[in-house]
């Protein structure tokens, strides 16, 4: 059971949708040192994103069986992180998907703002390595224990 | 029968208009006429010549052989000679033409009896001058045709003129107030009214002028009922309605003078002239004056209401926009604080990789196998130059970190939604003290606070705006001297007031009108800081709809005053 727990935890696809690339390296090479080696997506715009979780527009042929978390700044010019957030945990299918919330400001209304819409976790830029490890593993953790019951059936 | 298609199309209107003109005039003549003491075809008012005069003004001077045609068929009506028509004729046509000159020429007549100016040029210009014209034109022919003897014309003349200025100055005033004011129609109360003038008008002038209802000789004294009307017309409604009750008045006056009755009817044909005529003047010059000085009284009334209403309507708009102009600053101060902060991060985490890598060579360094000397250059660029290099880098922007938290904190300061709620600013000073206690300690100060009294606003805001003064203090105390900090307040009126004194470094004079500006620091080696404090005081405190001020001597310490609105009292 352990086994197959770690194991499907790291077929787990991290997104990180963020439109700064020196953010999205960073947080890349946090994720390689902590020895997270999950597939990883970097996606630069917050439509882009959508058109990924949803597996529609240019992502229409990904398959949409794979456990995604993902990682999504605030500002993003156009459709921004919040609008991101807000139309994942709308969707029936990718309501229960773990989102954490990248960003560089700690304005309360804005953290409220995102934890009222359902993100997961609110880490503000830069990050501080150890903290954000941790969030990362909890929550690809978590992922499993929840989403294991309801695939089950279609495992065995 | 179609009308000939060369003809032009104002020939058949022009030919219409003198058609008109003329027989509005041979009318009006005939009116005069019926109107003449009996005996002698003398009128008291002669309304031809308004209407001539009219008719100048409003349709052009190109009206008048109208005129001239009107005032010839009259005569020869009358049984003139033809000669004698023709002479009196022009006359007429001359002194309506010599009117209306005048009236544009020399004051710029518009056609509305709405200015004093216009008036006075109706009375001088047209009524007393331009009737010289007629009278001495129309005697002198009389005399030629022997019709009267020389020995009379003075006396005729005399008649003639004055009849002609009442014309102008009761008909033409009549004639262009309803002619040229745009229609005016009272409604409701109004309308009640204006009938309930003019009846009454009407009954007070049969009164008056018939004498049928005063049996004594007392109706001789009562002419000066009609002024009341005048009055009111000129005061309720205006310049027309005021000119209409003139010309009632007239008539009235000078049907039953005519008819041998009323205040006028006594003595000779002359006295009874007199009599009438100067009645009619005077009426005719204070419903022409009242009228218009009350029109000019209620147009500047006017103006001024508009322009007043104007300003109001620019007050509000430049408020608006100034409040909107703020909100746009403070919204760029956080966006642009907010997005320098993204590449802040990348200078951060990547100072913080090329540490790690620094290190990570570092380690791989001890099982390279390099030339000594080699080894040991590379060994100082990664253990020294770079990571010293990385030091200020690191330094820099940890400065330009707590800048930018700085900003952000001020423009929040600014965003944020304070509350309005009754606040024990005593209380609130004991705490900002008790928390600064380690400082306090630190720096050897002696800090007090008594008598403080409450204010209403947001206690949060305004715990803030004591901290950060208290903690000013403590920062800029004069080294070697033992600080003193006291910290009162005042009720006045319904302003909270308080103070921050100490007896620290002071500001110098020049320094004080930019100390609650952004970044500034006046003292950097006796403290650190972002030079934020004081200008989130006197932002927290004009929020409170309060004001802050400085006293302060350089070397010997400094004052901090601050109002907000007392304890139960509503401020912006």
């Amino acid at each position: 059971m352990a086994n197959s727990l770690t194991e499907w935890a790291h077929r787990v696809v991290i997104l990180i949708v963020d439109d700064d690339e020196g953010h999205t390296e960073l947080v890349r090479r946090n994720l390689r040192r902590a020895g997270i080696n999950n597939e990883l997506v970097a996606l630069s715009s917050g439509s882009a994103a959508l058109d990924f979780v949803f597996a529609r527009g240019e992502y229409l042929e990904r398959k949409g069986d794979a456990d995604l978390l993902i990682l999504l700044d605030i500002n993003m010019p156009g459709l921004d992180g919040v609008e991101v957030l807000r139309q994942i945990k709308a969707h029936p299918d990718t309501r229960r998907t773990p989102v954490i919330m990248l960003t560089t400001t700690d304005d309360p209304r804005e953290v409220n703002r995102c934890y009222d819409l359902g993100c997961n976790v609110y880490i503000t830029k830069p990050i501080d390595p150890s903290a954000f490890i941790e969030a990362v593993n909890r929550l690809g953790l978590f992922i499993s224990v929840v989403t294991m019951p309801s695939d089950q059936p279609r495992r065995s | 029968m179609a009308a000939p298609s060369d003809v032009k199309p104002s020939t058949i209107p022009y030919a219409f208009t003198i058609a008109a003109v003329a027989v509005a005039y041979f009318a009006a003549a005939r009116f005069g006429l019926s109107l003449a003491f009996a005996t002698q075809q003398v009128t008291a008012v002669w309304p031809p010549t308004g209407i001539a005069l009219v008719a100048l003004l409003l349709l052009g001077y190109r009206v008048w052989p109208a005129i001239l045609i009107g005032a010839f068929v009259a005569n020869v009506v009358t049984n003139e000679p033809l000669a004698t028509a023709a002479g009196i004729a022009v006359g007429n046509t001359m002194e309506g033409l010599v009117g209306a000159f005048l009236l544009r020429r020399v004051i710029g007549f518009d056609n509305s009896i709405d200015t004093v100016k216009n008036v006075l040029g109706l009375v001088c210009l047209a009524a007393i001058l331009s009737t010289l014209v007629s009278a001495t034109i129309g005697v002198a022919t009389l005399c030629v045709s022997h019709i009267i003897p020389w020995s009379s014309y003075r006396s005729v003349w005399w008649v003639w003129w004055v009849g002609d200025a009442m014309g102008d100055l009761v008909v033409a005033p009549f004639l262009l107030a309803w002619a040229a004011q745009r229609a005016v129609r009272w409604r409701g109360r109004r309308l009640v009214e204006f009938t309930a003038l003019f009846t009454a008008l009407i009954v007070v002038s049969e009164v008056v002028f018939s004498g049928r209802f005063l049996a004594t000789a007392a109706y001789f004294q009562l002419e000066y009922a009609a002024f009341p009307f005048l009055i009111w017309a000129a005061l309720r409604f205006g310049p027309r309605d005021t000119v209409s009750v003139a010309i009632v008045v007239s008539s009235v006056a000078i049907w039953w003078t005519v008819h041998n009755k009323g205040p006028f009817a006594a003595g000779t044909l002359d006295e009874r002239l007199i009599l009438l005529d100067t009645f009619i003047a005077v009426t005719g010059m204070t419903a022409l004056l009242l009228g218009a000085a009350t029109a000019e009284r209620e147009q500047s009334k006017e103006r001024l209401h508009r322009a007043h209403d104007e300003l109001e309507v620019r007050v509000r708009e430049r408020t608006s926009e100034l409040a909107e102009k703020n909100e746009e600053v403070q919204a760029f101060v956080y966006i642009v604080s907010h997005d320098l902060r993204a590449p802040l991060v990348n200078l951060q985490g990547f100072s913080q990789e090329l540490e790690g890598s620094c290190k990570e060579l570092e380690q791989r360094l001890k099982f390279a196998a390099l030339p000594a000397d080699v080894e040991h250059a590379v060994r100082t660029i990664i253990t020294d130059d770079i990571p010293g290099s990385l030091r200020f880098i690191r330094a820099s922007t940890t400065k330009f970190q707590r800048l930018i938290d700085a900003l952000l904190a001020l423009s929040r300061s600014g965003r944020q939604d304070y509350a309005s709620e009754a606040v024990d600013v005593q209380a609130i000073v004991n705490t900002t003290i008790d928390s600064l206690r380690q400082s306090i300690a630190a720096s050897g100060a002696r800090v007090s606070s008594m008598h403080l009294p409450g204010a209403q606003g947001d206690a949060t805001a305004i715990g803030q705006v004591f901290a950060n003064l208290i903690g000013n203090a403590l920062n800029y105390l004069q080294p070697g001297r033992p600080g003193v900090i006291e910290v009162g307040g005042e009720m006045r009126g319904d302003v909270s007031h308080y103070w921050v004194r100490d007896n620290g470094s002071g500001f110098p004079p020049s320094a004080q009108p930019r100390l609650f500006q952004v970044f500034q620091r006046f003292h950097p080696t006796l403290a650190s800081g972002e030079g934020m404090g004081l200008a989130i005081v006197k932002r927290a405190v004009e929020r409170h709809g309060g004001k802050v001020s400085v006293e302060s001597q350089e070397g010997l310490g400094s004052t901090f005053h601050l109002t907000l609105p007392a304890t139960g009292t509503k401020h912006g």
